[in-house]
């Protein structure tokens, strides 16, 4: 038929606000913890992981530029030590004939070199034939030939050499520096010892922490110098990066569960490899002192927001746990009132019932007091008050009638479920409903499905029924029409259909109608609570209101009420009293419908 | 001649017995169940009040009143009825009934509602007639 229609589309506001349930507080809490918690340390350890992340960059990068340049500072050193070294020699041997170095001249400027610096171990002069001149010194070299020594051989084509470490005719590892003078068309060489000892204290004189050492290594890898932490001089070292490179390179290396850092350069022609070691760990404890800080200050943090987040939303939880319990109480209040509303405008109605048989009861005391008052009341007369007193006494049953059933309506105020029988609960509805319409000529048409009982909250099922049927009279105001009450068992469950023949409703209302506070009826007459309140009812019942209209035609509402699947048996729809009309009760005029 | 009482009321037993007492007070009462048969005893003349229900089925009471009025203004309408509402009585008074009495209202107060209803009607009718007699 219709039209216009609205059908189990929950109306934008009406189910919450109306009988709408909060959640559960604990459920709540813990919710929103969670959602404060995600919010807040979320962030925040992002924060602190950059932090970190982006620390520990910078301070890998310093850590190595700071080796970098302590090594290169380094090779810059020794190389100039050695320099010094050199021209020391370079220059006694230039000052200083053979004649008179062999005389007594180097034995004097020995002792004021070793006075010095204690840098030389021992010092000797070697003629071009390698024999052994002069030596001053520990051991007994005096005599010894080096024409097949590395360094002699080498000194054959320039001035100055600096040997690598090695054992020579002493056994003892050991330097050498020399350099050579020509004297005349012969030559001799000035050749002194390096102290082994003051050497490597020269090359680890860049001790680092308690890890950070330098030394030195040949181009095979063995050991120059003495390292401090394990490994012989002249032993091999196992260092793995000795391909040739220039600059300062970087590695790290694991080993034995523990990392180590290493920094070399290539220097004397790329005969040594000076290497700088420093244990990972303590390179980068200032790295690990700041990481701690930031975990204390980042876990410090957690435990402050998780502390707010508990009290807040604890707080939070009981503002709203307030608010759902006066919400709730608003809600009863509203219910209650809005129950009071509609058995108002029902009393109203039923107000007119009373009064006409209380108008007759009047009329009729007023008869019998004419009658009594008559000078000579005969038989007739008598017989007359007898027939006026009888009729009172019908008058009297019909208003009994009436006030039963409106008590039995408003005894009903438990709000329990209870098995019913939805067809006489109707039917009690329209009885009602049917005081109230008199004189509207309205025909009211029954047509009831057998039903199952149901279980149903009645008080609850009853304020709806009322409502749908005082908007149904309502909307037939004057005008009269059919109200037909519909009752069938369907697949889902129960369906109910009040339908009318009124006004209708307007197409622009109709999304609106289960809204709360809506009403197209004047000011004062609809509070426009009931079918706010209808739909909040009906949803608590688990069953369904839709709505079908057609403006200047009628209205149908369907309740659809769900059923207990035994209770859909495959019965025949018998029809019960259908098109029945109403007004059976205490109406004594026939003409009406 | 007796004064002509039109008593329009859908409840028979109210609208007899209440003839009968008028009766008795030598009052011609005509009675009607709605408001068309109203309207048609009306229209043959000569009622110069009318008791009217406003819950009717059929004409409503107040589109019977305003039928009424229209057929003749002076005619006096006290409407009697069980239905208690502001906006009825309000439009009652508005279209010219006299008064807006409820059920169950006593006998005594009826008349005397009538009695002055028809003092206002023939006051009314004189004060008509009396200037056109006089300039004949």
């Amino acid at each position: 038929m219709p039209l216009t229609s609205l059908k189990r589309k929950p109306p934008a506001r009406a189910g919450r606000n109306i009988l709408g349930e909060g959640p559960g507080d604990e459920g709540l809490h813990r919710r929103l913890v969670r959602t404060m918690l995600f919010a807040c340390l979320v962030p925040l350890l992002l924060i602190g992981g950059a932090t970190h992340l982006q620390f520990h960059l910078y301070a890998e990068n310093m850590v190595t530029d700071q080796h970098q340049r302590l090594i290169r500072n380094h090779r810059n050193f020794i190389q100039a030590y050695l320099e010094d070294r050199t021209q020391e020699l370079a220059a006694v041997a230039r000052m200083y004939s053979l004649e008179q170095l062999r005389e007594g001249e180097l034995e004097r400027v020995f002792s004021l070199m070793k006075e010095e610096s204690g840098i030389y171990s021992d010092i000797g002069i070697i003629d071009d034939q390698g024999r052994h001149l002069v030596y001053l010194g520990p051991h007994d070299l005096s005599g010894r030939n080096y024409r097949g020594a590395d360094w002699f051989r080498a000194l054959q084509d320039r001035e100055v050499y600096v040997s690598d470490l090695f054992l020579g005719y002493r056994a003892i590892p050991h330097y050498i520096i020399a350099v050579k003078r020509l004297e005349g068309d012969r030559f001799w060489i000035l050749r002194a010892t390096l102290s082994i000892d003051h050497f490597s204290e020269v090359v680890e004189r860049v001790r680092v922490g308690s890890t950070g050492e330098a030394f030195l290594l040949d181009s095979a890898g063995t050991y120059q110098t003495k390292p401090l932490f394990g490994g012989e001089v002249l032993k091999p070292s196992g260092y793995p990066f000795l391909d040739p490179h220039e600059g300062v390179r970087s590695y790290e290396v694991k080993r034995r569960g523990e990392t180590l850092l290493f920094t070399d350069v290539w220097m004397a022609d790329g005969r040594w490899l000076l290497v700088f070691r420093q244990s990972k760990t303590e390179a980068f404890a200032p790295l690990r002192r700041a990481l701690f800080t930031l975990i204390a200050i980042t876990l410090a943090a957690v435990i402050a927001v998780s502390a707010v987040a508990l009290v807040l939303s604890r707080r939070l939880v009981a503002f709203i746990a307030a608010s759902n319990r006066s919400r709730e109480e608003l809600n009863r209040q509203l219910l209650a009132s809005s129950k009071m509303a509609a058995v108002g405008e029902m009393a109203a109605g039923v107000a007119h019932e009373i009064n006409n048989p209380l108008g007759i009861i009047e009329t009729l005391k007023t008869w019998i007091l004419d009658l009594m008052d008559s000078p000579a009341p005969g038989d007739e007369d008598r017989e007359e008050i007898r027939d006026s007193a009888r009729k009172i006494g019908d008058q009297v049953e019909r208003c009994r009638r009436i006030t039963h059933d409106l008590l039995k309506f408003s005894r009903r105020v438990e709000s329990e479920r209870a098995e019913t029988d939805l067809n006489a609960l109707l039917e009690e509805m329209v009885r009602i409903t049917e005081h109230r319409a008199k004189g509207e000529n309205i025909r009211f048409a029954m047509d009831l499905a057998p039903l199952p009982p149901l279980q149903l909250y009645p008080s609850e099922f009853q304020q709806v029924a009322l409502n749908l049927l005082n908007n149904a009279v309502d909307a037939m105001e004057r005008k009269g029409g059919t109200l037909t009450i519909r009752t069938r068992m369907e697949e889902g469950g129960v369906r109910v259909d009040v339908e009318d023949t009124g006004c209708g409703i307007p197409e622009e209302h109709i999304s609106r109608i289960f809204e709360p506070f809506f009403t197209s009826k004047p000011v004062g007459k609809g509070t426009g609570l009931g079918l706010a309140v209808c739909y909040g009812l009906v949803q608590k019942m688990g069953g369904t209101l839709g709505v079908r209209s057609r403006e200047g035609e009628g209205t149908r509402f369907t309740l659809l009420l769900p059923a207990p699947p035994e209770s859909r048996p495959n019965m025949n729809k018998r029809s019960r009293n259908p098109g029945k009309a109403g007004g059976s009760h205490g109406d004594e005029d026939p003409s009406r419908g | 001649m007796a004064t002509k009482i039109l008593l329009v009321d859908d409840e028979r037993e109210f609208r007899e017995t209440l003839a009968k007492l008028l009766d008795r007070r030598d009052y011609d009462v005509l009675v009607a169940g709605d408001g068309s048969q109203a309207l048609g005893l009306f229209l043959q003349g000569d009622v110069e009040a009318v008791i009217l229900d406003m819950k009717m089925p059929g004409l409503h009471g107040i589109e019977t009143l305003r039928e009424i009025k229209r057929l003749d203004p002076a005619a006096e309408v006290i409407i009697l009825t069980g239905h208690l509402v502001k906006s009825t009585e309000q439009e009652g008074l508005r279209l010219g009934a006299f008064a807006y009495l409820t059920k169950p209202c006593s006998f005594q107060e009826l008349l005397e509602t009538i009695e002055a209803a028809l003092r206002r009607r023939r006051a009314r009718m004189s004060g008509d007639h009396e200037p056109r007699s006089g300039a004949s």
